[in-house]
């Protein structure tokens, strides 16, 4: 192998078109002294003769020059060659950097892969899946903690709670679990949930039956509602190696609040204002707070 | 879709299985959630020793319309359960 690289390294030396050996000593030879040489012991010879030496002086010039420019084009087109190789390179790059989002939504979701649940199916298989459940669980198998917790987000002026820290089922058993919302400030505001299963490879066998996730839940100002979710977990659980000795599951929720709706929320959701648009301070979660203290300073 | 996205970003709704429950704004439900949830208090936070009442709760929503209507088997409640519940 190292043969082989060195081989490929000394490769341009051992050309022998390499610095043009093979041309220069063509007009060396004649160019140098034993050209002069030749003109000063020749000097008496006819002038024919210097006529003959010039000429094949000029057509071996020629050819050299012939032979350079030859040489200087395929330097040129190997450099062009290499450029354009490179560029195309870096638009491939590119291009998959672009691509990777939704390539890596695709997979995230065939696979289930850092804890994205699977992608929905339909509600005859859902069904059917269900219907089988009790056949496949294995009754023996230990009980698993399924652990709850929730990350409202920063902006928005909800307490979101579960109801219980924890429950244990079996794998194969449906459960029932609830979480609670507060909205605080007193706006209407439109939220939506998102949830998180821990650890990654428990999320493939994470199947939620219904929920509050991924639609735009509504609340009043000061409004307190609660939120079920109903799931279970594959009985195909316990025949997972990577998940031989999990015993905990933990399952996250995390509130936003719907971007680019903040308007409709405070318009009370008339969809014939649906076009004004709020200025920035407007949605701020405690826009009123401001307000209030405009007219405090006012009056 | 953890929780440390910027904020900005717009999530598009994906629909879940079986879609959403949709909200209980009245809370006409809330009586029988919280039975459910003194039953999980009381049985150690087991929902195996609560169906009864989480079929209630079920019930309950079904009939005002807040879930659509679902056999019992199709909710993973089946007869075998039942009875070694009560045994």
């Amino acid at each position: 192998m190292n043969l082989l690289i060195s081989r490929h390294i000394l490769r341009p030396f051992l050309s022998k078109h390499f610095l043009y050996n093979h041309i220069l000593p063509t007009i060396s030879s004649t160019n140098s002294s034993s050209s002069l040489i030749l003109k000063r012991f020749s000097s008496s010879s006819s002038k024919n003769d210097n006529n003959n030496n010039n000429i094949e002086k000029l057509e071996n010039r020629k050819d050299f020059e012939e032979k350079f420019k030859k040489f200087e084009r395929n330097e040129k087109n190997q450099t062009v060659n290499i450029a354009l190789y490179m560029a195309s390179m870096a638009v491939l790059m590119l291009g998959l950097t672009y691509a990777s989002v939704p390539l890596y939504k695709m997979f995230c979701e065939a696979t289930g892969f850092d804890g994205i649940i699977r992608k929905s199916e339909d509600d005859d298989i859902i069904s059917a899946n269900v219907r089988q459940l009790s056949q496949r669980t294995d009754k023996a198998h230990p009980l698993l903690r399924i652990h709850f917790s929730s990350t409202p987000s920063s902006l928005l002026p909800w307490t979101f709670e579960p109801e219980q820290r924890e429950i244990f089922i079996k794998p194969g058993e449906t459960a029932l679990a609830f979480y609670r919302a507060k909205n605080e400030s007193n706006r209407p505001i439109i939220g939506i949930a998102t949830y998180n299963v821990q650890p990654s490879q428990a999320a493939f066998y994470f199947n939620k039956i219904q929920c509050f996730c991924f639609e735009e839940q509504r609340l009043e100002p000061g409004e307190e509602i609660d939120m079920p979710v109903f799931f279970y977990i594959d009985p195909d659980f316990v025949r997972d190696p990577s998940l031989q000795g999990v015993h905990d599951i933990s399952l996250s929720y995390t509130f936003f609040e719907s971007k680019g709706t903040e308007h409709l929320a405070l318009m009370g959701g008339d969809p014939s204002v649906a076009h004004v648009r709020l200025k920035p301070s407007e949605t701020l979660p405690y826009a009123h707070r401001h307000n209030d203290k405009v007219k405090a300073l006012s009056s | 879709m953890t929780s440390y996205t910027l904020g900005q970003k717009y999530i598009s709704p994906i629909k879940p299985e079986r879609g959403v429950f949709p909200l209980d704004h009245e809370g006409e439900c809330k009586e029988s959630m919280l039975k459910y949830m003194l039953c999980l208090s009381r049985h150690d936070n087991k929902p195996s020793n609560c169906q009864d009442e989480s079929k209630t709760y079920f019930q309950c929503r079904m009939d005002r319309n807040l879930m659509k209507k679902h056999e019992w088997e199709d909710l993973g409640y089946h007869h075998e359960q039942q009875q070694q519940q009560q045994k």
